[in-house]
């Protein structure tokens, strides 16, 4: 029953928790905090919710800026579902960070701004421009 | 109202002319063009006297009279639809919302899911693809242009590496084709665009998603593994 779950989300939550579930999920919900991820996402987990709504993450980054690029890879896996621990573990090849992987990448969706993505050639050009060469007249 | 009167009653319904009781088949066709059933049942009452089947049906006015006097007397007193409606509405009122609130709640997701593509590196962070073109090839929609130079120390790899994600239809065939497990399509599927041309993309952007997804995929292939 939604009412029962109702009322005893709004009892064990701090009116904190109970403001920020209720501007980002519009909807009361409580859980367990699992972890903290670089960006300061605070991810919750309640096995008692209906499967799919379990799982759930209260942005750092304002309502009207919440951007699901600012999850970054692994916890995005745990948040649907596709692996289960906690803190999310990365393939064994990679636990000696290379340099070149950054998870911090592309945390948002540059669309609509100046920084957004414009194609460009990554090849030599295959024809140059005719440069004319005026020899001198007598 | 006792067995034998309804039955009395229903039979004089069903012998009655049928413009005289507002009798209307659901079908109109013909009832000498229906199909009969090949096994008859006894005391079916899908079955009509001439042994076609006839979808049961009751008409406004044989309900009527068909209907218990009790049957009768609590639907029009007691108006149940109405409470039965309202009940409904209140449960539903009642009921934890299944919706998913999207993106703090997100619906599941395997392993195999083929979203934004990405080109890998070696953990050294070399590009793995050589320029077999195999993706090029098999792709269905041709969206995947590729162009090879030899670089300077030699190797075989790519110029040009663009795909069209207009163009593509997420058919998973150049990660499958690929034999060094280059490009592969990501867990990704969050890159919505504005415009059209945000979407065509390069070498240098198919390689930065794969630096930033990079654990995931590895993690997804890793749980692939034993399937393949």
């Amino acid at each position: 029953m939604s009412f029962v779950r109702f009322v005893n989300n709004l009892v064990r939550s701090t009116p904190r928790e109970i403001w920020n579930s209720f501007r980002k999920l519009d909807d009361i919900k409580y859980g367990t905090i699992i972890g903290i991820d670089q960006f300061g996402n605070k991810y919750y987990e309640n096995r008692e919710e209906l499967y799919g709504r379990d799982r759930w993450v209260v942005t750092a980054a304002p309502r009207g800026e919440t951007d699901a690029n600012k999850i970054p890879p692994l916890w995005h896996a745990w948040l649907h579902h596709t692996i289960d621990e906690v803190p999310p573990q990365g393939d064994k090849i990679y636990e000696n960070k290379p340099k070149w992987w950054d998870t911090s990448k592309n945390n948002f969706n540059p669309t609509g701004t100046p920084m957004a993505f414009k194609t460009y050639n990554t090849t030599q050009p295959k024809f140059s421009s005719w440069e004319p060469k005026v020899t001198a007249r007598n | 109202m006792n067995l034998a009167t309804r039955t009395v009653l229903r039979s004089a319904v069903r012998n009655l002319p049928r413009s005289t009781i507002g009798f209307r088949s659901i079908s109109t066709t013909a009832p000498s063009l229906m199909a009969s059933e090949v096994t008859k049942v006894e005391g079916d009452k899908s079955i009509n006297k001439s042994g076609k089947f006839e979808i049961p049906y009751q008409s406004w006015e044989e309900r009527e009279l068909t209907e218990g006097f009790f049957d009768f007397s609590a639907r029009t007193l007691f108006i149940t639809e109405i409470f039965r409606g309202g009940w409904m509405v209140l449960m539903q009122f009642f009921r934890e919302p299944y919706t998913i609130m999207y993106p703090f709640e997100k619906g599941p997701l395997g392993p195999r899911f083929r979203g934004e593509h990405a080109l890998r590196r070696y953990p050294s962070g070399e590009e793995r693809c050589i320029t077999c073109k195999l993706c090029e090839a098999i792709c269905p929609a041709q969206a995947i242009t590729i162009e090879a130079e030899p670089r300077k120390d030699g190797s075989r790899r790519t110029t040009r590496y663009d795909i069209d994600m207009t163009k593509c239809i997420y058919c998973g065939m150049c990660q499958e084709a690929c034999p060094t497990d280059a490009i592969v399509e990501g867990p990704n599927f969050e890159y919505a665009t504005e415009t059209h041309e945000e979407l065509l993309y390069n070498k240098e952007k198919l390689l930065a998603n794969g630096d930033k997804w990079e654990a995931e995929i590895a993690r997804n292939i890793q749980a692939d593994h034993p399937y393949r």
